[in-house]
């Protein structure tokens, strides 16, 4: 009985058993060739006098070497090709999947010839559906060419400058404003032409300083409007640590005593006084020359500034320290924004001029005018003791610094000024 | 003019949640099968010999809904088997679809609701259900049975064969059956499961008993997704599921739960004199839990209803985008679904070179590297324990119970390749670290092994276990007197979990290999209670519990895939509360009516996003989070006449968030913090993802002749999503007045409607030749059809401050008319 009840129920539980499917492979799709183009030829399709974006629907390919992707992120949606006849930037419809170095076929039904203000480009470019990997590895050399040779007939291409660095206001400066993703324009100089070097805010270089030294410097070529710009593509390939041809000035010799009441500023003029460094860290505000009352005095300020941030710095003659130096100075506000406190005292021994970022600056608690000062009120520092912020017993070469700290975009636009600076 | 680049970069990421633990369940687990059969179910009640119909309506007509007893989720509710414990030792939760399919073993559970008194287990605040698997235990015979529904499956065939005790004290049961479907209700979604049963049991004498036991169900299924209302709406049907989509012709899931967790369990029943026995079993499972689903690099996002894809995302910037994509989604298939054969097309010609591959300097390796995978992620736990329960019946007044386990477990998270898609290998590197960081090596997942080639069925990205061990001692004391009877017990348990991992990781070389530090907690428990005969009808109990328990060790670890930090500021829940009821047993009524109220204090919440302020993957992680459930239950069954029936039931509950808990957020892929103890002002939100209330009124008709027929009309009503915590902040609310729109749209909490259903249910059954019965059962949900029962869903954890409808909650309905229909066979 148990066994003839086993063997039902062993039968039924046969039947329940089956074959779990497979899926099936889809069936190969290929991308057919059709007419083969050039890069110049591709560009040559392209009209400039009546600028009408060429839509492109029959079978024809361009095959070209990727020369710049979006592997490091200053790049987005943005790829550049280039082959013995010319290059051009292709906009993807979708980040990823293309790389430095892919030697690709790109079919061209369904992408769109165009010019962005100035930029002829290749429009609407699917990774999947538009591209055909033929090989990997490719490598094009970079042509090396002058700032000057820099020219529309230059667009899209890998090119190396010898010989460049950036100039003087925007060394210490980082790449890119890596903290809010803003892009920045940066300037490359050969001390005879200059070029502008774009970088997006979500480079993964963004948040580095820009080098202070002279070299060599690989980038594509773009453009917007009649201003030629270049995008690095690795930032391993800027080589700038050589001497500079426009080298920063040198700071005085050191003195004993500094006594400036800024008779000499002129009013609404960025100063320039001797042996004292002004020198905005980022944005371009300087301190400038203001009458307050009929007496000149240093001012800075965010307001009217389009920077995201301003932070300038005004910065002593170097001087020796002795014991027992002491600094006097005043301090004013002028429009002044609740919350918004712009004013920072520093000191440091090992500031250059070139190291404006990366120098340590050791913060001097003072007196000095704050938000709860009311605007229009010079307020005293009293003897402010600067050996507590040097090194016990230092007897060497420091420098004072006066720091802004504002943004316009952000309201934070307090006018600071000082006065009658005495370090004795 | 400015200069616009195209830098938006926002890289493609999943727009809701990325859940720290794909083993939580999203719903309540009780199984599709059951709730077919439930009305045959004896369900015991509060007092052991009657039924309770309260529980009885809740758990049958309330379970389509979502419903959950006073709002307890799984961790609060224990599961035993032959009275050990099977809640995962690691989630607490207790996973029905390990023993779904196996209907005629289970039918014979006991649950109770709420705190009580129980000669197994201490219990928890929730209830406990405890099934006795002992082959002695099932009906004698042979049943057979096939059902036909259209809901997860279509067809069930089960086949169940009991000897009972012979003679020479032997008892053998088998059981097994299949549950199939090309499709379900959901389009896209199938369904394959077996699960098989057998057991013995040997009764050596009067005092000593053995039964082996073992199960196992293993299932495929292929999973339904909630969307946002806009695809809803295009896809023309509630029902849209964006996880298929057409391969070569044929219907295609990403989205694949495999599981299969066999269970053995060995009782001994010693029976050591009239008044007293010793009841102890030994177990081990293990097994596979996997999920599957579309991974991608450097491609664009596959999934359909990426929201960048739905035309909403145009609506403000190109009409014509809009309209095109609009028209895309009503009338092409692939756009509104997985395009799968896209993937193999892109997959294809992907040529890619990859240096020093494998680890091995100048191994260079030059193939199609897939941009598109299936990948399965997988939770697999291996566990054994003992358990043991003492009973004694000190006098004819007192019984004693003492009792004790031990349980360990490990779980092994890991991620393989399930499917290349055409493509020759993957590289095993992290896109997101990738892009943050200008460092191959810190993308690396497998610092020991980097630029990993992986193919079909190769581990990849993480691979670590999650151990946890319990131990805990109870005894509870029951005393009757003539007209009160009361109970109290305690109990106090150990745990430990610790994490063991099995790849050192580029992000965090130092603390992703090897065992972390060992957590362990202390947890205590007691509880009391009375019942109080006002007469032989009228019954008055009261009952409260104070537990105190560790926290769930998948809560505790902040990202447990990368590394072994644990949430900080980690301590015990706090559970408190009691109920107060009245019971009424009258000959021809029988009912109750309940009030709770339940603190559960100091919990953990951890999830994982990505946050459209910090721009990447955060863990986001809460500390001090306190919940309040209280309300009423009230049950009424009433014998109109000998044949009718009728039934009503009320469920009044408030289940609220009772606390402003911490949060940190953590950058996924470093040990930055972007915030610390952010104030997260939840206080007063409801909890989510259930009817708060619900009612039934039902009415049954039972023939002489052997067949029923009933109706019941079920109303659901305050049913919230739950609330995404960092839109209740004063970060989120900043430079916001509260006469901006955004003000109210962060802070409202998405509340469905209040819905209504119509059940309908009938059997007739035959008996020839005094053995062989035939009988008939069918049950119609959701009779009316209504298709715009919104069940649950969630409001998604990204969202942008400015806008908040630019990542709307997403839903899930309550699936239309649907039936489940059995002949069963028995001699």
């Amino acid at each position: 009985m148990i066994i003839r009840n086993l063997l039902f129920t062993a039968a039924v539980a046969g039947l329940l058993i089956s074959c779990e499917k497979d899926l099936d492979t889809p069936p190969v799709r290929t991308l057919p060739v059709g007419e083969v183009l050039t890069v110049a030829q591709l560009r040559a399709l392209f009209d400039p006098v009546t600028g009408i974006p060429v839509r492109f629907g029959g079978d024809s390919s361009v095959y070209a070497v990727v020369t710049a992707d979006e592997e490091n992120g200053n790049l987005y949606k943005n790829i550049y090709v280039q082959d013995h006849t010319g290059a051009i930037v292709l906009r993807l419809l979708n980040s990823g999947g293309l790389y430095q170095g892919d030697s690709i076929r790109i079919y061209l039904p369904g992408t769109v010839l165009s010019s962005y203000r100035g930029l002829l480009q290749l429009d609407s470019v699917d990774v999947d559906n538009n591209t055909v990997k033929q090989a990997v590895g490719v490598q094009k050399l970079p042509q090396t060419v002058t700032i000057a040779q820099i020219t529309p007939a230059m667009q899209g291409k890998l090119i190396r400058l010898e010989g460049v660095e950036f100039i003087q206001s925007e060394v210490g400066q980082t790449y890119a404003d890596a903290a809010t993703q803003q892009t920045v324009n940066r300037t490359l100089s050969d001390c005879s032409g200059s070029i502008i070097v774009r970088n997006s805010g979500y480079a993964n270089f963004a948040g580095q300083p820009l080098p202070s030294g002279n070299g060599s410097f690989v980038a594509v070529v773009g453009q917007f409007d009649d201003e030629m710009q270049l995008f690095i593509r690795n930032i391993n390939e800027v080589q700038l640590t050589g001497d500079r041809c426009d080298p920063f000035p040198e700071l005085c010799d050191p003195v004993s005593t500094v006594t400036e009441d800024f008779t000499s500023a002129v009013a609404n003029v960025d100063l320039s006084l001797a042996c004292w460094i002004n020198q905005p860290q980022t944005g371009n505000r300087y301190w400038r020359g203001t009458s307050v009352s009929g007496d000149m005095a240093a001012q800075a300020t965010a307001f009217a500034s389009s920077n995201a941030s301003d932070v300038s710095w005004l910065i002593s003659p170097v001087l020796t320290h002795q014991p027992g130096m002491v600094l006097s100075f005043r301090s004013q506000r002028g429009f002044g924004v609740a919350a918004h406190d712009p004013f920072g005292l520093f000191v440091s021994t090992n500031y250059n001029i070139a190291n404006l970022a990366t120098a340590n600056w050791t913060p001097v608690a003072c007196t000095y005018a704050t938000p709860s000062t009311a605007d229009q009120v010079w307020v005293n520092s009293g003897a402010v003791d600067l050996s507590t912020a040097l090194p016990a017993g230092y007897t060497g070469p420091f420098v004072v610094g006066f720091r802004y700290t504002g943004s316009g975009p952000n309201g934070q636009t307090t006018n600071l000024r000082i006065d009658d600076v005495v370090i004795q | 003019m400015a200069q616009i680049d195209t830098m938006l970069h926002v890289p493609a990421t999943d727009t809701s949640t990325v859940r720290n633990n794909p083993r939580t369940p999203v719903y309540t687990l009780t199984t599709d099968d059951l709730d077919g059969e439930l009305g045959n179910q004896d369900i015991s009640g509060i007092l052991q010999s009657s039924r309770d119909p309260f529980t009885a309506v809740a758990g049958f007509n309330f379970g389509q809904a979502r419903f959950r007893i006073r709002g307890y989720d799984g961790e609060n509710t224990l599961v035993s088997l032959n009275g050990v414990r099977v809640n995962d030792l690691e989630t607490n939760w207790a996973v029905w679809s390990n023993w779904a399919g196996l209907n005629d073993v289970t039918r014979w559970m006991q649950v109770r609701t709420g705190i009580g008194p129980s000669r197994q287990l201490f219990g928890s605040i929730g209830g406990t259900t405890d099934i006795n698997i002992n082959a002695s235990s099932l009906r004698k015979g042979i049943r057979t049975s096939y059902a036909s529904a259209n809901r997860a499956y279509r067809n069930r065939v089960m086949v169940t064969y009991a000897t009972g005790m012979n003679a020479k004290g032997w008892a053998f049961a088998f059981s097994g059956s299949r549950r199939w479907a090309d499709e379900g209700y959901v389009e896209g979604t199938s369904f394959d499961a077996y699960a098989y049963y057998a057991g013995v049991e040997k009764r050596f004498n009067d005092r000593h008993t053995v039964s082996l036991s073992g199960f196992g169900a293993p299932i495929s299924q292929g999973r339904q997704a909630l969307a946002v209302q806009e695809a809803y709406d295009l896809a023309g049907t509630p029902y849209y599921n964006p996880n298929w989509g057409y391969q070569a012709g044929e219907k295609r899931n990403s989205k694949m739960s495999r599981d299969h967790k066999p269970m053995v369990l060995l009782t001994h029943q010693f029976k050591l004199s009239d008044a007293a026995k010793l009841t102890t079993s030994a177990y081990y499972t293990f097994g596979r839990d996997g999920l599957t689903g579309l991974n991608w690099f450097d491609a664009r996002d596959p999934r359909p209803d990426y929201y960048r894809y739905l035309p909403s995302f145009y609506r403000y910037e190109d009409s014509h985008l809009y309209d095109d994509m609009e028209n895309a989604w009503r009338n092409d298939v692939n756009t509104r679904q997985i395009d799968w054969d896209q993937l193999y097309f892109a997959n294809g010609k992907n040529l890619y070179q990859v240096e020093d591959a494998n680890g091995i300097a100048g191994n260079t390796v030059v193939g199609n590297r897939s941009k598109y995978i299936v990948e399965e992620v997988r939770a697999d736990p291996t566990r054994f324990g003992l358990n043991s329960v003492w009973n004694k019946d000190l006098d004819d007044r007192t019984h004693l119970t003492v009792g004790g386990s031990y349980h360990k477990q490990r779980t092994h998270y890991f991620r393989r390749v399930d499917d290349l898609l055409g493509g020759d290998f993957w590289l095993d590197i992290d896109q997101f670290a990738d892009r943050d960081f200008n460092d191959t090596t810190i993308s690396q997942n497998d610092l020991d092994t980097p630029n990993k080639l992986v193919g079909d069925g190769d581990v990849f990205g993480h691979d670590y276990f999650i151990h946890t061990s319990y131990a805990n001692v109870f005894s509870q004391i029951e005393k009757k007197w003539a007209r009160l009877e009361a109970y109290v017990g305690v109990d106090l348990s150990q745990t430990t979990f610790w994490r063991e991992g099995n790849l050192r990781n580029g992000r965090f070389p130092d603390n992703s290999y090897g065992e972390s530090d060992k957590k362990g907690f202390l947890g205590f428990g007691a509880k009391a209670g009375i019942i109080f005969k006002v007469s032989g009808r009228h019954f008055i109990t009261a009952n409260s519990a104070y537990i105190v328990r560790p926290p769930s060790g998948n809560a505790a670890f902040i990202s447990p895939r990368v590394r072994d930090a644990v949430v900080s500021g980690l301590k015990q829940e706090s559970t408190y509360g009691g109920d107060l009821s009245y019971v009424l047993k009258a000959p021809r009524v029988k009912g109750r009516a309940t009030a709770y109220w339940t603190r559960i204090a100091d919990q953990v919440w951890n999830r994982s996003y990505y946050h459209d302020d910090f721009l990447t993957i955060v863990n986001y992680a809460m500390t001090g989070v306190d919940q309040v459930h209280r309300g009423v239950e009230v049950g009424l069954e009433a014998n109109l006449t000998s044949t009718w029936q009728m039934t009503a039931v009320y469920a009044g509950g408030n289940y609220t968030y009772d606390s402003r808990p911490l949060a940190t957020i953590t950058r996924n892929n470093s040990d930055e913090i972007f915030a610390q103890d952010r104030r997260v002002f939840w206080q007063g939100y409801r909890v989510g993802g259930m009817p708060q209330s619900a009612a039934s009124l039902g009415l049954k008709y039972s023939s002489p002749k052997f067949w029923f027929a009933g109706v019941s009309a079920n109303w659901f009503a305050n049913i919230y999503l739950d609330p995404n915590p960092d839109r209740r902040t004063n970060e989120a609310l900043e430079n916001l007045v509260t006469s901006d729109p955004q003000w109210n749209e962060l802070l409202e909490q998405t509340r469905l409607d209040d819905q209504m259903t119509v059940d309908l249910f009938a059997g007739k059954s035959w008996l020839f030749q005094r053995k062989y019965r035939l009988a008939v059962n069918l049950s119609v949900s959701n009779l009316l059809d209504n298709q715009e029962f919104r069940v649950g869903g969630f409001e998604q954890l990204r969202y942008e401050r400015m806008q908040v409808d630019k990542f709307p909650p997403k839903y899930s309905y309550l699936f239309g008319r649907n039936y489940f229909a059995m002949v069963t066979f028995s001699f």
